[in-house]
């Protein structure tokens, strides 16, 4: 509902070192990223914005072209200085990546020990200075997803209601041709989110793997041309439907059916997602 | 001293409100029965203004210490559950005390409430002004309740509806709360009333309370009321609780010229709400002078089948419109959205929600459906689908476009929107 510009800052944010190993942080050159600014509600992906010399000025900039709302994504630790000067210059909603439910689980996917502390505390010092500020901040998580932390979903979500976010984005990855197996834990995950109060959204993974929980997919799915295999057969869901993420192998489709109500729920998911007619 | 020994009727009269609130409902029932010449000077009035967060138990301690013969509870949907346990105590406490409920969750469904809650003696039903005094002295005089017309109320072991009484066609008639010194106006928290009806009727509202048609206090008397209320010392912003403020052009102009010169010294009005499809650059001008700083409107529902079912009209430019020219006037606008009419679905809520952001009012605000008794949704459920929770405050639990699950997802997932929405430079 709330379409965030994502302009990249650079790379290097914890993900699955299994998947790609432990990669190194690398920032774009700040007047390229101010250049992609100007959207009313922008996303500073792909590095850690503590990390980013300038990322203050970037946030001042993004506000100062009439940006309402400024995301960071952050991973290592804060002082309430700090803190309070991102807030300071415009930033508003934070996210952190959370891999595992537990700090052992998520320190040992990013190769890190004491990564899952240090992100907690940042979340902690961020919200302190918020209120400090009178500032009104929105936290979130966003959950990688791979075939090495499919059963961590629901820990993961639990993970971030304990550290009291607003929402979860699980982002699936390489399910390493076991989609099938791998959306029950995606389902339980959102499951999860709703006795806690959270909500998560997925992104990545076609409505036919989890028709019951379509609404969870509604909004972030994000059709791209020529994503689906032709094994995914015809299916009226293939405007709004973005297939398999990642590097999925024909194989793998070859097990995706078409669900029942794909029309019924098309249209629902058209709706969703069209404007009301003026 | 109390009646029975040859004193006053003493009546407490309760309300739980939300926290910075008043009843104004209570306000006007005992500014009409102290006016009552039958019931002046014989009954003695304590008026107890509580919050809804309060435990029960703690409720019913305030009570008996009035040491009450009569207890009024005006009864809400977001307050009754509180009320009914708090009845309970009281009844267990004060065994011969006289527990009466109003209001709108009890109004409509006298018997039931009567049937289920054997600490109630008698529920007034509809408008309780005239009523309630009545009832007064027929409890003072120790005959029987539901004789008195607009009273349910029990006859040994029978639950007995009197017949309904007849609308107060002069509402003048009931004297103003605040001009009558018993209500102080609460900055932030007052409310007025110029009149009681509604133009519309949707279909989960009880805003109307079923009266057929629309009824006005004196423009005198109102201007009496907000010259008192803007006056206040510290009054910086109040309310009317009128649904629909702009109800004619005429009558805008004219409260807008009421409130003008305290606007123009910085008392602003609070959360009005509108009929924002009628909002022209007169009607921007209008609220704006009249120190309007925030509006509530729809549009609740953007699926035309649900719309249409709730007898609810929308047009989406006239919609957007509306929120545009007050937004450019630096009025703040309060979306609302319902989750779960019957007719839509979730996604059709998701619409919603993408409608009024791309709008960016200011405020978006979207709830579950609560069922409330008296509305044509409450009488139709059955016939519609539409599953709800009988114990107040009857939110719904699933219908016949949305299931249960989804229903709860749509909830969160508006819960994150809104913090989403909210945070921003």
């Amino acid at each position: 509902m709330i379409d965030f510009s994502r302009v990249s800052i650079g790379e290097g944010l914890p993900s699955c070192t299994r998947c790609a190993g432990k990669g190194a942080s690398a920032f774009r050159d700040t007047e390229d990223v101010v250049t992609e600014l100007g959207s009313r509600d922008v996303d500073l992906v792909g590095a850690d914005s503590l990390t980013h010399p300038d990322i203050e000025r970037i946030v001042e900039q993004a506000v100062s072209m009439a940006a309402d709302r400024v995301r960071i994504e952050v991973a290592s630790g804060i002082d309430k200085a700090k803190a309070l000067a991102l807030i300071h210059s415009g930033v508003r909603h934070v996210r952190v990546a959370i891999l595992g439910g537990s700090a052992d689980a998520h320190d040992a996917l990013v190769s890190e020990r004491g990564a899952f502390d240090r992100v907690a505390e940042t979340v902690a010092r961020l919200r302190e200075a918020g209120e400090e500020a009178g500032a009104r901040m929105a936290f979130s998580a966003r959950v990688p997803a791979c075939k090495h932390n499919a059963s961590e979903l629901p820990g993961a979500v639990v993970a971030a209601a304990d550290m009291g976010l607003d929402a979860v984005a699980i982002v699936t990855g390489d399910m390493g041709g076991e989609a099938g197996g791998f959306t029950p834990w995606v389902a339980a995950a959102c499951d999860t989110g709703i006795v806690n109060t959270l909500w998560v959204e997925v992104e990545g993974l076609p409505f036919c793997l989890m028709p019951a929980h379509a609404l969870h997919l509604a909004d972030s799915v994000r059709a791209t041309a020529g994503q689906k295999a032709p094994a995914c057969g015809k299916c009226a869901l293939d405007p709004v439907c973005g297939g398999l993420a990642g590097s999925a192998q024909p194989q793998a489709l070859v097990s995706l059916k078409r669900p029942e109500d794909h029309e019924q729920l098309a249209a629902a998911v058209g709706r969703a997602r069209a404007g009301v007619s003026r | 001293m109390s009646a029975a020994y040859g004193g006053p009727l003493k009546v407490a009269l309760v309300a739980m409100n939300q926290p910075g609130y008043q009843s104004l409902a209570l306000g006007f029932l005992r500014a009409y029965a102290e006016a009552d010449s039958k019931v002046a000077g014989k009954a003695a009035f304590q008026t107890l203004d509580l919050t809804s967060d309060l435990d029960a138990w703690w409720v019913a301690y305030r009570v008996a210490g009035l040491d009450p013969e009569v207890v009024g509870f005006s009864v809400t949907c977001w307050n009754a559950r509180k009320v009914y346990e708090a009845c309970r105590v009281i009844r267990g406490a004060m065994p011969r005390v006289t527990i009466v409920l109003g209001g709108p969750e009890v109004g409509p469904i006298a018997e039931e409430v009567l049937a289920q809650q054997p600490a109630v003696d008698a529920v007034v039903r509809g408008e309780g002004e005239a009523t309630f005094a009545e009832l007064l002295q027929v409890i003072a005089a120790k005959k029987r309740l539901w004789m008195v017309e607009g009273v349910t109320a029990r006859d040994g072991a029978r639950v007995v509806s009197a017949p309904d009484r007849e609308l107060i066609e002069n509402l003048d008639e009931i004297p103003s709360p605040y001009l009558a010194g018993l209500l102080y106006p609460v900055d932030g928290g007052a409310y007025l009333e110029t009149y009681r009806g509604c133009p519309f009727n949707c279909g989960y509202c009880f805003e109307g309370k079923g009266y057929r048609k629309i009824r006005h206090f004196s423009r005198e008397r109102v201007a009496a009321e907000v010259e008192l209320v803007a006056n206040t010392p510290g009054m910086t912003q109040f309310s009317f609780i009128d649904p629909v403020f702009n109800l004619t052009d005429e009558r805008l102009a004219w409260l807008a010229e009421l409130m003008r010169p305290h606007a123009a010294r910085g008392v602003r009005l609070h959360t009005i709400e509108v009929d924002i499809e009628r909002i022209d650059d007169t009607a921007v001008e209008l609220l704006a002078s009249a120190g309007v700083a925030s509006v509530e409107t729809g549009p609740q529902s953007v699926g035309a089948q649900a719309l249409e079912l709730c007898h609810r009209r929308f047009d989406a430019a006239k919609f957007a419109d509306g929120v545009r020219r007050l937004k450019a006037a630096g009025i703040t606008v309060e979306c609302d959205l319902i989750i779960g009419l019957p007719c839509d679905d979730a996604f059709h809520f998701l619409q919603g929600l993408r409608f009024v952001a791309e709008l960016d009012p200011g405020i978006i605000q979207s709830s579950t459906l609560h069922v409330l008794p008296g509305t044509m949704l409450w009488d139709r459920a059955a016939e519609i689908g539409l599953e709800f929770d009988r114990e107040p405050p009857h939110e719904v639990v699933a219908t016949a476009s949305t299931t249960f699950q989804d229903m709860r997802r749509a909830e969160i997932l508006s819960m994150a929107f809104q913090k989403t929405y909210r945070s921003r430079v």
